[in-house]
Parts: C-alpha cells; structure tokens; sequence
C-alpha cells in the first residue's frame, strides 16, 4: 500500500452556547508512505487540531464532523475502540510535541519515560528495554546517553528535552510521526540541529512525517508536500518546489513575502493586513477574502471549491478558474 | 551531530547506568535541605518522632499497669512526685513504688503510664482514619478531576451532601448507636473527613491533566487507569501528603472531642481523650489538675506537630518557593 493515511471530508466541530465552530472544515489530504507533508497556517486555522483528530485525541468538547473518515492504513480511527487507537498510539504512529519544556513529566526520570511506549507495546525483557533506550538516546545525539537516562527531566536544556521527545516517539520505530510546531520553541541553532536530526531519522527508519508549522522556512527546509490551511480549510496543496516557487493563493503569497529576507533591504516586513477572522462568524464567502488585495465581489458571495491542477496542486480561489462552487472531485 | 551510537554504549553499562539510588538520594537531600530551613517543622518532626517512639515502646517504659492494680486504691489522686515511695500493700507485703512522674488518678492509676498507652491509642487513631480519609478522597478526587463531565458532577454533589451534614453530629450519631472502640472511631473518622482531600486531589487533577505531558502520554497509548496513576497521582503527591498531616492532627481532636462526651474510646482502654473526659470534674480542676493537664498537653503537642510538620511540608512542596 502506497498511502499510510488517508483523510476524507475530515471535519471538527466545536458546539459552543454561541454556535457551532468549525476547527477543521472539510480536510481531504493523504500520507504517502516516507513522504513529509507539511501543513502551514497561522495559529487557530485548524493544523494542530488536525493532528490531533489523526491520533484520535480531540478534545472532549469536541466531535469529528459526519462524513468524516480518516484510514491509518486501513484502520478507520475515527470509529476505532479506545483499545484499538491505544494500540496504535506510540506503536505505529507517535507524536513529537512543541513544548519540550513541559512535555516530559517531572517525575519521572528520562530512561523511564522513554521505556514506556516499548512496555506498552512491546514484549522484551527489562535489559533490552534498557538497552534500546540508550540506542535511542545516542540515536538522536545525546551524549553519555546512560547519564541521561537516569537524570530528571529538570536537569536537561530545551534542546536536550527536545530530542528526548524525538526519542520517545521513535520507541517502537513508528509508521507515522506528527511533529505539531516540533521546533517553534527552540532558538535557531537548535531548531536547525533538531531540523537536521529529523530529516537524518527519516532518512534511516523511513517514516512518514506530518510536519505542522507556521514557519515557512522550516516547511521549506523539511517537505516534499505542503498543505496551506486557513480558517479551517486548505486552501492551497502542492509539491514544495512548485508552491514556493509560485503559490497560486493570495493567502499563500501573503505568506511567504512575510518571510523576514537578509537580502532585501527593507525598512517593514511585510505582513497580511487584518485578522484571521472570527471562528464564529465566518464571512460567507470565502474566508480570505476581507483580507486578500484582490478581493472581487464573487469573493464575499459564494464559497470557493477546491480546484485541482493536476500534479498534485490544488488551490481555493476564485481567482483561479471560473467560478468553482462546484468542487472538483479528487 | 552525532548520530552513530556512542560505542560507550554498550549494552555491558546499561545495567549500572539504571542504578537510580544516586538521583533519588540527592532528591531527598534537596528535599531535607529545603524542610530544615522550617525551624518549627523540624521541631514538630523531632516532637512525633519522640512522641511515636514512647508510644510504641510504651509496655517498657511504663513504670505500672494502665489499667490499674489491686494496689492503687491506697494511692488515689497521689500528686506527681519524683520519688518512689517503700510501704505495704493491700496485702501487707512491703514493696518499693516507681515514681508517679503525672500522678495518679481517682483510681488510684498511675497517669504516666496511661499517658504512654492513650498515646498508642491516639496515635494510631490519627494514622489510620487519616489513611481510610486519604485513600478515599485521592480515589474520589482523582476520578472526579480526570474524567470530569457527569462523574465529577455526581461524585463533587455527593462531596457537597456529606459536607452539608454537621460532622460532629453525625459522628454523635453513628458512634452512640455502634458504641465506641479504638476500631470503630477511626473507621468512623476516616469515612466522615476525606472530602477536603478529594476536593484538594480533584483540583490538582484538574490542572495537570491539561498539562502537555499528560496529553504526550496519551499519544503514546497510555491507558486512563495508568495514566491516572503514573503520570498524574505521582505530582499531585505535595497536597496529598499535606492533607494526611493535617487530617492525622484532625483525626486525633475528634477523637479526644468524641471521648470528651463520653463517645470515643471505652475506658478502661486509655486514649488521651477519655483521660481528660474523665478529669473534667471541679475536684479535679482543685485537688488533682494532673489528671487534666498531662493528656491535654499531649494533645496540643501532638496536634501542633502535626500542623507545624503539614505547613513546613506545603512549603516544601511548593515549587514556587525555590530553596
């Protein structure tokens, strides 16, 4: 099989006293296997609460839409027991958070946390435990791994503690790894290490990654596909190359001409005018609109469909081909 | 980056590397040296330890028999006197008398050495029903604040029920119908005061299940059950520890208040509450003060410890308050 997860339709729903909040509104993407895909938005626009809905883990307040299927590998995790899903968690598929810092807990000691996910799901005896976990440790480049195993998790630095999480995720080897912003709280030198160390990793246990962000820099530097959300939806898919070289929305352009740039001289960054609007009252069109330099009428009329261009592009604008209310079937 | 294995890693170390006796001793050094920095917790600490170690040796060190001898009628209400005293028993034989370091009562029985046995009695009364009490809310608490929804809202309604009803007078209650011993108080204590417990427990629990290590856990397909005891009882374990202090130093007053009405623990078994119940009278408060003010000042000591030890605990708990 060619794909490890497929996402259709994926909706998440918020029933707040003041109406329903649409988190995610209607996701299709898929995950080839060794593939990294990237998802990019701003903060609110759904990503983080797409990973989740992947583990199966939203929040109790709130519901996966009807309609909605996800399939890891054929298992539909939106109907799963709680049995089924547990299994899965930290086997086949592990998460690597964005707070290294409050991520691990205090007190439990490094060797013992990372040993958790392999006496969940795996049977081996105490001593290979041990040992794969200093594998692991030195795995991600953490010196005198036996040291470190057995210290507390207040005595290691961020940097430190993030590659512990990557260690623990990497545990039972995972199919899947979702790292949800896994960089965005270290200072540069050591988001380009652990950057570096993730795109080694995948290099050598082949796994699939879904990389969520809100840097397009780091998108860049990891993926071979990139998903741009806003407001709950996609609003824009491709190749890395081909979306970096010329993104087709205006969001998505918005986007990367606010990239602060060394070489050009420039007195202000850029930046997208306005506010990600309102979960609660969306406009109803399509959702850029109020923010996007060219808006046309059409655009606070009429939803825009997702058009696809072939070769793997696809874009939500009006601007794009003829008024696309009706969606192009994938 | 060094991503090769590092060859000291060879699986010959790994079984030193897991010796964790090292870190766990240097926490309970860092813990010690925090709690030390209270003078009046350590001095409550030193207090329980010298007052835990009379009782339990108290079969040695009691000089009489607390629940009396055939003798003690020729010495009613005998006043604390260093001595000991040489004269004939009931009957005739002449025999050498330790000293009464509190005195004697109205029958004749030596205080000190009831003191030392009440302090068994009362003791352990404190320990066990602020054990039942603190196992009791830590599993209430815990379920209510990690499930939370239509759980906690029955579990916290049946806190507020009990809280609603004058504890004491509930303990007149059931103690007047079951009839007082050592056994029956601390299961009654223990099953009436663990809802301050749980509702500390329920509030710890409600912060850090939304901690991101919490959530971590799940995503590596950690169970409720496990996860509720591993990864979240563990830190909410500074409240729990404070609460039992303070529940034992609770416990032990309810109980002298139960035995002060003549509730608690049935003479002839002493407990510190029924010795004072017993000197409530004016002759006492006039001609033998003694049978009063040895168990009421063990109470106040012990229950003062208690709370001194409780507070010098929170603090030590408190992560805000860095050494």
């Amino acid at each position: 099989m060619d794909t490890i997860v497929e996402v259709r339709n994926l909706s998440v729903l918020f029933r707040t006293e003041e109406g329903v909040v649409r988190a995610v509104d209607g996701l299709d993407f898929e995950i080839r296997r060794g593939e990294t895909l990237g998802i990019v938005g701003e903060s609110g626009c759904g990503k983080s609460m797409t990973a989740s809905a992947l583990m199966g883990l939203i929040p109790k307040a709130g519901e996966i839409g009807a309609g909605s299927t996800i399939l890891f590998d054929g298992i539909d995790v939106v109907r799963a027991s709680n049995g089924q899903l547990r299994r899965i968690r930290g086997d086949r598929a592990a998460m690597i958070f964005q707070e290294p810092m409050t991520s691990l807990n205090p007190v439990f000691k490094i060797g013992d946390q990372i040993r958790e996910a392999l006496e969940l799901h795996r049977t081996m005896a105490r001593s290979a435990m041990d040992a794969r976990v200093i594998e692991l440790l030195s795995l991600v480049g953490i010196p005198s791994p036996e040291r470190i195993a057995a210290s507390y998790p207040h005595t290691l630095s961020g940097g430190m503690r993030q590659r512990v999480m990557i260690a623990m995720a990497l545990a039972c080897d995972p199919e899947l790894l979702l790292a949800d912003e896994p960089t965005t709280a270290l200072d540069v030198t050591i988001q380009a290490q652990i950057l570096e160390l993730m795109k080694d990793l995948k290099r050598k246990v082949n796994a699939s990654i879904l990389l969520i962000s809100h840097n397009m820099g780091v998108i860049a530097e990891m993926c071979d596909r990139i998903i741009v959300m806003y407001a709950g939806r996609a609003v824009e898919e491709g190749h890395a190359r081909d979306l970096f070289a010329d993104p087709l929305h205006p969001y998505t352009e918005g986007l990367l001409r606010s990239i602060p740039s060394v070489a050009a001289k420039r007195e202000r960054l850029d930046s997208i005018p306005g506010m990600v609007p309102n979960p609660l009252s969306m406009p109803s069109g399509c959702g850029f609109a109020p923010r996007c330099p060219y808006a046309r009428p059409e655009c606070s009329e009429g939803q825009p469909g997702l058009l696809r261009l072939g070769e793997g592009r696809a874009v939500r604008c009006f601007l794009r081909g003829s008024r696309g209310e009706e969606r192009m079937a994938s | 980056m060094a991503l090769q294995p590092d060859p000291r890693s060879s699986s010959a170390s790994v079984a030193e590397s897991f010796d964790h006796s090292d870190t766990t001793h240097k926490r309970f050094k860092a813990f010690w040296k925090k709690f030390r920095k209270n003078k009046l917790a350590v001095a409550g600490l030193c207090t329980l330890l010298f007052l835990s170690a009379t009782a339990i040796l108290a079969p040695v060190l009691s000089p009489y028999d607390p629940a009396g001898d055939a003798n003690d009628i020729l010495f009613v209400d005998q006043a604390p006197s260093l001595h000991s005293t040489r004269q004939a028993g009931m009957d005739g034989v002449e025999r050498t008398y330790p000293p009464n370091l509190f005195g004697r009562d109205e029958l004749g029985r030596d205080v000190f050495s009831r003191c030392l046995h009440a302090g068994r009695i009362s003791l352990s009364i404190g320990l066990i029903s602020a054990g039942i009490a603190v196992v009791i809310g830590t599993i209430v608490g815990s379920l209510a604040g990690y499930f939370g929804g239509l759980l906690d809202d029955l579990l916290m309604r049946f806190v507020d029920a009990i809280r609603a009803i004058p504890t004491f007078i509930l303990l007149i209650a059931i103690m007047s119908t079951w009839g007082g011993t050592a056994v029956t108080v601390m299961i009654i204590l223990g099953l009436t005061s663990w809802t301050g417990t749980s509702r500390y427990v329920r509030a710890e629990f409600l912060s850090i299940k939304e901690r991101e290590y919490v959530l971590a856990a799940e995503c590596s397909g950690v169970s409720h059950a496990r996860i509720i005891s591993r990864h979240i009882l563990p830190n909410a374990i500074g409240p729990i520890i404070v609460s039992a202090t303070m529940g034992i130093a609770g416990a032990i007053l309810s109980e002298s208040s139960l035995s002060f009405f003549g509730l608690g623990v049935q003479p002839p078994t002493a407990s510190w509450g029924n010795m004072l119940m017993a000197a409530q009278d004016i002759n006492t408060m006039i001609n033998a003060p003694w049978k009063a003010i040895f168990p009421g000042l063990l109470i106040l000591v012990t229950v003062l410890s208690f709370n001194f030890v409780g507070d010098g605990l929170r603090d030590t708990f408190d992560p805000k308050l860095k050494d």
